[in-house]
This record gives structure tokens, C-alpha cells and sequence, in this order.
């Protein structure tokens, strides 16, 4: 009976471990408050500036369009879903908290479109942030 | 009152392709070429699929 080369297949799926730079905690956390700055710290100007083209469009419009800004904490299990891909959105969805932009009830079909660009701005942003990290530690170029 | 922006099912699903396919482009490739490749196939399934394919489905239940 042929035996398994385990020692090969472990070797090759053992990575090393990612190095905890500086840059490495900073660029998504400032790519999480300001969409595409991530990139823009690390460089990545084309892509940082489309980045944030696309996601902070993508948020106006939703808000424009009288979209819904989730809250935390209604007890709605779809609305904390909304929070939270609401939240991805950092910065923007701290300053739509804090200057009470957005609607709180959806009255119009237009209003749901805005809330749905509002909900994948935010989970845009998140895969944003993971794409900054991923440069920071040298995974990605 | 500031009034609402009013756009058509059709221009936001359009609207929410296009900058969805850029994210998608630049986080999920590695070189610029296969970025913009990236990004314009994700476009063409977004407009393809999710519009003309799902909107037809939805028509066809409807009916």
C-alpha cells in the first residue's frame, strides 16, 4: 500500500506567519476611517483614488436617494445586518451618525435603493481594507 | 426640503454594477491588466446576469 508523504503536504501548506509591521495595523484602520486611504498611504495612488471615488459615491448616492442609515442595537436581526455592513463604511457612516443624515424609515422604492448603495458601500469598504492589509504584508503588490 | 434623488430601477442597478465592479477589479487581482479585465467581467455578469437575466425571471413569474 502506497504511503502518504504527509511531511511534503504540511510543508507546503504551512505559510509563514504574516509580519506584524507598523503599516500592517495602521493601513486598514485608516483605510476603514477614510476609504482608499489605505492604498494612499502605501502609495497605491490609481488604485486609493478609485477606491474612494467608488466608495464614497456609492454612500452620497445611497443618501441622496433618502436611504436608511442603520442604528445598532433595534433588536431587528436584518437590522443589525444593515448596521453592520453599515459600519464598514468607517468614517462615513460615523459622520452620517453624527450629523443625523439618512432617513430612519424607508417611505419610498427609491429610499430602499439608497439603502441598499449605503449597505454595500460599507461591505465594499471592508474588502477595500482587507486589499490594504494584504499589500501591507506584502501578499499583494 | 431637500428633495430625494429619483432614479429608475434600471439606472441605480447600472450605477451600483459599475462601482461595485471597480472594487471588485482592484481588491481581488494583482496587476493592473488583470484588474481592469476583472473589473469589466464582473461588470458584464452584473449587467448580464443581474439585470437582464434576473429581470426577465421576475417578469416571468410575474406573468
Amino acid at each position: 500500500m502506497a504511503k502518504t508523504d504527509t511531511s511534503t503536504t504540511s510543508a507546503r501548506t504551512a505559510a509563514p506567519p504574516a509580519p506584524l509591521t507598523a503599516m500592517a495595523v495602521l493601513a486598514p484602520l485608516i483605510g476603514w476611517l477614510i476609504p482608499g486611504a489605505g492604498h494612499l498611504i502605501q502609495k497605491r495612488w490609481i488604485r486609493g483614488i478609485l477606491l474612494m471615488v467608488s466608495v464614497v459615491t456609492m454612500f452620497a448616492l445611497g443618501l441622496a436617494m433618502d436611504g436608511k442609515v442603520y442604528k445598532p442595537n433595534t433588536g431587528d436581526l436584518l437590522d443589525i445586518l444593515g448596521f453592520i455592513g453599515d459600519l464598514g463604511a468607517g468614517g462615513l457612516y460615523i459622520a452620517s451618525r453624527l450629523g443625523d443624515w439618512g432617513r430612519s424609515v424607508i417611505t419610498q422604492a427609491t429610499a430602499d435603493y439608497g439603502t441598499r448603495y449605503i449597505v454595500v458601500a460599507g461591505l465594499l469598504n471592508v474588502m477595500s481594507v482587507v486589499d490594504a492589509y494584504h499589500i501591507a504584508i506584502g501578499k499583494k503588490q | 426640503m431637500i428633495l430625494a434623488l429619483q432614479v429608475s430601477h434600471f439606472t441605480a442597478a447600472i450605477t451600483w454594477a459599475f462601482f461595485a465592479s471597480v472594487v471588485f477589479g482592484i481588491t481581488q487581482r494583482n496587476t493592473p491588466r488583470e484588474m481592469v479585465r476583472y473589473g469589466l467581467t464582473c461588470l458584464a455578469w452584473f449587467v448580464v446576469a443581474g439585470l437582464f437575466l434576473a429581470g426577465w425571471a421576475m417578469w416571468l413569474l410575474h406573468h
